[in-house]
């Protein structure tokens, strides 16, 4: 099971958005997407989901084209975690439950309010099931929105931001929900600007810029005082704690 | 609460068919039923009778709407108007009465087909985005009341009767129109209860639907068809009942929660407590009779600034 972006170039009223992206991702890793507010990380993920049409190159799922599948198709292979929600008074289970919506025909049956109730529990959030999704917090949210993901039964993860505006013990709460996700099987790719996060969960790193991929690679090879301020515009010392990497950003450019 | 809702349709049946300005009263009427064919009693039960079914019809009919449109637009102040379905009617209804054509069939005819046209044309003005689509509702909206203010400026005689057709009421109900309205509430209702779960997936955004697998033009061209087609069969049959369709979806609202599952049935069954007694008040407030439509209006209104001011000190709390 394999993802490949090839050459993927997207224009949306004559500029140029994405110009020339390739990668591809397994199964059992996580990748992330690097990079500055407005550098095309979420126009990545959309167009990997199949929302945006390339206007050159092509997303392929072991071989097919993922965009000629149709949107129905691809929620049944990726879960696709948009950045921004409504406000919706529905229970957290309900919401969970709507993960299950690629499967359904009318309305869930017993076996797919089971499956949301387990995938609570695996985000420690069954304590909420009844609750109104509206209450809780940011985190809580963004549990239950990857327990609805996990409902989706897909090998594939496409998570924009996922820990934007969380505090910082709910962003490493859900960097490791991902995580064990990850190595449960699942292959992740995940937009974020948070430096230092994605170095310690991240196996491969996409430092985007402009809407291109300019550095690619493990963590340890590409994060250089160079790499960051070329892509952040900020001059950083790198310091290795513990045998991990840690960026410290000391002025801008 | 759905068996209390139930059991309150059931007995607002009864009563808006117990009740009316013949002085004709519950005994008698159930004497009718028994079969008592002694005066003009079955004629009564007849007429109260296909009176109370097409409130009944109606009334689902636009709160069904009400409910689709406020979830798919995600809009509290959507209403099965927004996309021009009552303007749209009405200028064909005052056509039919300003060409001679004023017999039932004639407006039930023009009002529905004028109706139909108007969201298809509002649908391929605003074709792709929410926003258009509203505006496109709200531009042929005003561009069409123009029309029938124009067309009763110019009516004369008919002027009333252009009139009270748009100020909406079922007192020239016959069992044609409860057959019209019944066949467009079977299709419309079944298509957007098929959908009430897609519907939910709205709730969270386009893109969140997007990202579960729902087609969002697909529903969309779906919903706004369903709704077409109640609200078309609806106001064709009754003229143009205001309200109906945002107070008792929100009143449901309040009650059951966000889930269409629940909260669509819920206000259907709402709207059928509610309409039947509408109509009763219509009959019985004043001697001879008002417009539903005027009544909904008056109740409507104020109980609608209820609900926002509510909203708004639940939101500062």
């Amino acid at each position: 099971m394999k993802i490949r972006v090839e050459d993927v170039e997207i224009e949306l009223g004559g500029r140029k958005i994405l110009d020339g992206i390739e990668f591809e991702i397994r199964r059992g890793e996580f990748v992330t997407l690097l990079g500055p507010n407005g550098s095309g990380k979420s126009t990545i993920l959309r167009t990997i989901f199949g929302i945006l049409k390339p206007s050159r190159g092509a997303v392929y799922l072991n071989g097919s084209e993922i965009n000629r599948m149709g949107i129905e198709n691809s929620a049944r292979v990726m879960g696709y975690l948009p950045q921004e929600h409504s406000e919706t008074n529905l229970s957290v289970l309900d919401v969970t439950l709507l993960g299950r919506t690629p499967y359904i025909n009318i309305n869930p049956g017993k076996s797919d309010y089971e499956m949301a109730r387990n995938a609570l529990k695996l985000v420690g959030m069954e304590k909420f099931s009844n609750r109104k999704f509206s209450e809780l917090s940011g985190g809580e949210r963004q549990k239950v929105m990857l327990a609805r993901i996990f409902c989706q039964e897909t090998d594939f993860m496409l998570l924009d931001e996922p820990t934007a505006h969380l505090d910082i013990r709910s962003q490493i709460e859900i960097l490791e929900i991902i995580r064990r996700m990850v190595e449960s099987g699942k292959a992740a790719i995940v937009a974020m600007h948070d430096i230092n996060l994605a170095l310690s969960f991240s196996d491969r790193v996409l430092m985007v810029k402009n809407g291109k991929i300019i550095h690619a690679g493990k963590p340890d090879d590409i994060i250089r005082p160079e790499t960051i301020l070329n892509v952040f515009g900020v001059r950083a010392e790198i310091v290795k704690e513990n045998g991990r990497l840690v960026v410290v950003p000391v002025g801008i450019e | 609460m759905f068996t209390v809702l139930g059991i309150a349709g059931i007995l607002s049946f009864i009563v808006s068919i117990s009740i009316g300005s013949s002085g004709i009263g519950i005994m008698e009427i159930f004497r009718g039923l028994n079969g008592d064919y002694s005066g003009n009693i079955q004629n009564i039960l007849d007429y109260r009778l296909r009176r109370a079914v097409l409130a009944v019809l109606v009334g689902v009919s636009l709160s069904s709407s009400g409910c689709a449109m406020q979830s798919l637009f995600r809009n509290p102040l959507a209403d099965p108007y927004i996309l021009g379905v009552s303007s749209g009617a009405s200028v064909g209804a005052a056509i039919a009465i300003l060409s001679g054509h004023g017999s039932s069939t004639g407006i039930i005819t023009l009002a529905f087909i004028s109706a139909l046209i108007t969201v298809y044309a509002v649908y391929a003005l605003g074709k792709g985005s929410t926003y258009f689509l509203i505006l496109a509702g709200i531009a042929m909206a005003t561009f069409l009341s123009g029309v029938t203010s124009f067309l009763i400026y110019i009516s004369g005689e008919s002027l009333r009767n252009v009139l009270f057709w748009i100020m909406g009421g079922f007192w020239t109900a016959n069992w044609m129109k409860v057959k019209i309205a019944f066949v467009t509430a079977i299709f419309g209702v079944s298509v957007i209860i098929y959908n009430s779960w897609r519907l939910n997936a709205l709730l969270l955004g386009d893109e969140h639907a997007m990202s579960i697998g729902v087609d969002i033009r697909r529903l969309k061209r779906a919903i706004i068809s369903a709704t077409a087609l109640l609200t078309a069969g609806a106001v064709s049959v009754s003229g143009v009942i205001g309200f109906v369709g945002i107070i008792i979806p929100h009143t449901a609202r309040l009650i059951f929660g966000e889930d269409n599952r629940v909260l669509i049935p819920a206000s259907m069954l709402l709207s059928a407590v509610f309409m039947p007694a509408v109509d009763v008040a219509a009959r019985v407030s004043v001697p001879g009779e008002i417009p539903v439509g005027i009544i909904t209006a008056l109740l409507g209104a104020p109980f609608f600034i209820y609900l926002l001011r509510r909203r708004r000190y639940e939101n500062q709390g």
